[in-house]
Parts: C-alpha cells; sequence; structure tokens
C-alpha cells in the first residue's frame, strides 16, 4: 500500500488498544513508526508486530506528562530517524468518578497524562515540523469530551480540553502546513473499556445509545487516523472527526 | 485504488460539473461504477466522456433531483441494470446569492427544491434498495454556510439566505436519515466544503475579493474540488465504517465548529 511511506510518525501510548491499532496501520502503509508508551514490554510487541509485518519501528520508553521524558524520547526518534511528518497524541488513562468523589491528586493525574501531554509533546514536535515545512498532527480526543455523561467529569474535561487545544493549535499552525485535528472515538472495544464491553449487561445498556448497534474497534479509528494522516486531507484542519456509530447524534 | 470501492454502485448527483465532477472522477478512479445525474445532460455526458477516457465506468443520466419522476425513472433503471445501490452522494445544489429582502420566492422555492428537496427524494430512493441489501452510505454535500449563515469574515459576507437554511436543513437530514439507516447499516454523512476553487469563484470574485477570503482561511489558500472528492472517498470506503450522523469539515480552518 504505502501510503505513508517514508513518513516517520509518531504514537504514544502505543503498547495496546487504539494507539496499537494506528500504529500498526501506519506500519503497513509504509511509515517509520516510533512506539511510545511506559508499558515497555506492550510498546516492544507493537514495534515488533510492525517489523514482522514488513514495516519498520521502534519502541522508545516515555511518560508524556513528564517533560524530560517526552525530551529523551523525541531526541531518541530525530537521532534514528532524522524527522517528524506525523504525530499522534494517543496516550490517556481513564476513570469513572463524580467530580465530589474526585480525588485531587486523581485530577491533576487525569488532566496531565490527557492533556498536558498533547502540549507537551506538541511544544517539542512542532519545531521539528516547522523545519521540515509540513506536519500533520492528529490528537485522539473522545465523544465523552462532546457530551455531558455520568461519572466522568475528569476525564471528560481532559477530553474537552484537546478538543479545542487542537483548534488553537490549527489556528496558529496552519499557516505554515502544519495540520492539526482530532479524533473523538466512541465506545471502542481496549483495555480501557474492558468493564464495559466484555460485561453482556453493561454491554447491552451502553449499546442503546449507538445507533450502529456495535462498539468500535480500534481499527475503526485507525482508518479515519489515516485518512488524517495522508495528503487526502490536505484541506482539513483544526477539525474534530468523531468516529463513533453515531452515539453523539442525540447531542449535536 | 487508494479507497478500494471496486465493485460497488454509486449515484452523483450534480455530476454534470465542478465539485461533483470531480468527485465522480475520484469514485471512478477507486473501481466503483458511477452513476452520474444532471440536470444538464450534455454536462453529464461530459464527465461520462472523461470517466472513461481513464478506463473506469461510468454511465450519464439526464435528472432533475427536484423532480420526483425523474428521481424514481433513473433510480429504477439502476436497480434493473446493477441490482443494487452501494454509494449514493447528494451534491446536485444552487445558489443564487441576493440580500434576504430581495429574495424572490421562486428562488426560494428552487434553492429549497434542489438542494433539500433533492436530497430528500434521491435519498428516500436509496433507502429502499440500501435497506434490501442490508448497506450504504449516503454522503450529502452541505456548506458551511450552514453554520455561519454567509458570513465568512467582517466584511466578506455572501448573502445567500435561502442557500444558507437550505443546507442547514440538509446538515439536520443527514443526522435524521442516519438514525433511521443505522439498524439496517445505512450509513449517512454530510461533508461542510468551505471556499473551494470552483468557477463560481472565478468568476464572480474580484481579485481583492478572493485575497480577502484567503486572508481568513488558517491554510491560507482555497481548496480543490479534489479535496472534497477523496473526503467523499474516504466515507464512502469501509475505512470510515463506524462513521455515521456527521458532518466532515472540509475548509481549510475557516470554520472550526
Amino acid at each position: 500500500m504505502g501510503r505513508l511511506k517514508g513518513n516517520v510518525t509518531v504514537v504514544t501510548g502505543a503498547g495496546r488498544g487504539i494507539g496499537r491499532g494506528i500504529a500498526l496501520r501506519f506500519g503497513q502503509e509504509g511509515a517509520k513508526v516510533a512506539v511510545i508508551d511506559i508499558l515497555t514490554e506492550n510498546s516492544q510487541q507493537t514495534a515488533r508486530m510492525i517489523r514482522e509485518a514488513g514495516g519498520e519501528a521502534i519502541a522508545l520508553y516515555g511518560d508524556v506528562s513528564k517533560s524530560s521524558d517526552v525530551d529523551q524520547f523525541i531526541m531518541k526518534i530525530l537521532e534514528v530517524f532524522g524527522k517528524i511528518d506525523i504525530l499522534v497524541n494517543n496516550a490517556g488513562i481513564g476513570g469513572s468518578k463524580t467530580c465530589l468523589d474526585t480525588l485531587e491528586e486523581e485530577w491533576d493525574r487525569m488532566v496531565a497524562v490527557n492533556l498536558k501531554s498533547v502540549f507537551l509533546v506538541c511544544k517539542r514536535v512542532i519545531p521539528e515540523m516547522l523545519k521540515i515545512g509540513r506536519g500533520k498532527i492528529i490528537n485522539i480526543a473522545s465523544a465523552y469530551g462532546i457530551f455531558g455523561s455520568p461519572h466522568t467529569s475528569a476525564y471528560s474535561a481532559s477530553k474537552a480540553g484537546i478538543i479545542n487545544l487542537t483548534k488553537q493549535l490549527a489556528v496558529d499552525y496552519s499557516p505554515m502546513n502544519i495540520y492539526v485535528n482530532a479524533i473523538s472515538p466512541g465506545l471502542v472495544e481496549t483495555e480501557m473499556t474492558q468493564h464495559k464491553v466484555r460485561d453482556q449487561q453493561a454491554l447491552k445498556y451502553f449499546l442503546q445509545f449507538i445507533p450502529l448497534g456495535r462498539h468500535g474497534t480500534p481499527a475503526d479509528i485507525a482508518g479515519a487516523a489515516l485518512f488524517l494522516a495522508s495528503e487526502d486531507s490536505d484541506f482539513i484542519t483544526g477539525h474534530n472527526l468523531v468516529v463513533d456509530g453515531g452515539e453523539t447524534i442525540r447531542l449535536e | 485504488m487508494k479507497y478500494r470501492l471496486e465493485g460497488k454502485i454509486a449515484i452523483v448527483t450534480g455530476g454534470g460539473r465542478g465539485i461533483g465532477r470531480t468527485i465522480c472522477l475520484e469514485l471512478a478512479k477507486n473501481g466503483a461504477y458511477v452513476v452520474i445525474t444532471d440536470r444538464n445532460f450534455t454536462n453529464a455526458k461530459r464527465t461520462e466522456q472523461l470517466v472513461l477516457k481513464g478506463c473506469h465506468k461510468a454511465k450519464a443520466y439526464q435528472m432533475d433531483v427536484s423532480k420526483k419522476k425523474d428521481v424514481e425513472k433513473v433510480f429504477q433503471q439502476v436497480f434493473v441494470k446493477k441490482g443494487r445501490l452501494d454509494i449514493l452522494v447528494n451534491n446536485a445544489g444552487v445558489s443564487f446569492p441576493t440580500p434576504f429582502e430581495k429574495i424572490l420566492e421562486e428562488d426560494w422555492d428552487q434553492t429549497l427544491n434542489t438542494n433539500l428537496k433533492g436530497t430528500f427524494l434521491c435519498s428516500q430512493a436509496a433507502f429502499k434498495m440500501m435497506k434490501s441489501q442490508k448497506g450504504g452510505k449516503i454522503i450529502n454535500i452541505a456548506s458551511g454556510a450552514s453554520r455561519s449563515g454567509g458570513m465568512v469574515s467582517p466584511g466578506l459576507y455572501n448573502p445567500y439566505a435561502h442557500y444558507a437554511a437550505s443546507k442547514a436543513g440538509l446538515e439536520c437530514l443527514t443526522r435524521s436519515m442516519a438514525f433511521e439507516g443505522a439498524p439496517y447499516g445505512i450509513l449517512v454523512n454530510a461533508i461542510s466544503p468551505g471556499p473551494i476553487e470552483t468557477d463560481l469563484i472565478r468568476k464572480t470574485y474580484s481579485s481583492k475579493k478572493k485575497k480577502r477570503l484567503i486572508s481568513t482561511i488558517p491554510l491560507g489558500r482555497l481548496g480543490r474540488p479534489e479535496e472534497v472528492a477523496s473526503a467523499v472517498a474516504f466515507l464512502a470506503s469501509d475505512r470510515a465504517s463506524y462513521i455515521t450522523a456527521k458532518v466532515l469539515d472540509v475548509n481549510g480552518g475557516v470554520l472550526m465548529d
């Protein structure tokens, strides 16, 4: 296929779930993939899967909420691949609590891992994109960043922050050919959503809100990410592409 | 063939020129058999020639989307000849820029009949086929005007309330159809193009107005019809099989929600 041939791509949180789905797909399309995760075994496994399929990949450790970690893995990527064409800010954590039940430390960690990380990684990667005069940034937000839902205040707020940060970055850097878009997945089967997807009763409850009547897969999100990373989307910037089987229909 | 539409049957309305023609070429290039409809048959035929020249498959039909008889006839012929319909692109549209108070009733009617009722008629005909085959994709070409009302930036306003209202209706219709189509695997989405370099802009914009328009677009340029067409191909493909009821902006960042 080779739609991303030679494009150096950084995918954070690519050790499993949606991040792994995107990394594998991009690897198939000829991208050179830097697989970032705090779960070292998982990220090595993703990189191995890409290489076994004939692609090119390296696995690197990195906590995206720490600027020193970000500095380190970006430097390593530049050392190995020499440039960065595509950045997928996917790393994130989940959590299901009301505002009153959320501890201050839990709030801080949620916002640091999900939102501050996008700021930190972009701050380090955008200058590299400016050097080559072009870049594609894809931020993985969430349908929860759009609507109000029970017991997810910290998570939803962090994801809503990503959606708006996407627009701010797009306004500032699109004139320099750096395209910034978000993808907001609905219910996708990953490690983060096991309690919803594996439990038949819970799944039945959640599916009643999804017109298509099924949950999504990492491959569904990877297809959208591939479109936003390719030149086919060269007039799209600042957009939040919602991939949710129609779940947000009732709130738009 | 980036989007693998081999074996798919597509109908594109307003395929005789502009963005519609480019959509026909793009879908055909990706392997689809394209039914090109336009109320101007000569233009549709010209698009057909362009597709055939590229060794792809297409057939032109005369069809006014606002006339139920026309629509039924063409969809019936497609059903008889091909037995199925996988993709419908509701692209046909008209606009008559006029200040609100001066809009003629006939112009209001023609705008709504073509842009909104036309989509209703074609989609209703498509639903029948797509329901029986348990799947299909409908893609509606909307416009940023549905949210902006024609206001692009201070000092740059396109007076076409009827056009903007028709496109807003189209976005809403997208969601209703998506909801009703979902149980049958019919996915319905819209694309909302921003300023695209078409004959309309080339002919009606002074270079000063064009410059001003471009200065409002974060990407610093007008879009190309090909960039709308590739978004259509994406939504028509299996890569977008979990996307429904959505409006995909292809606008260079000129309007963000």
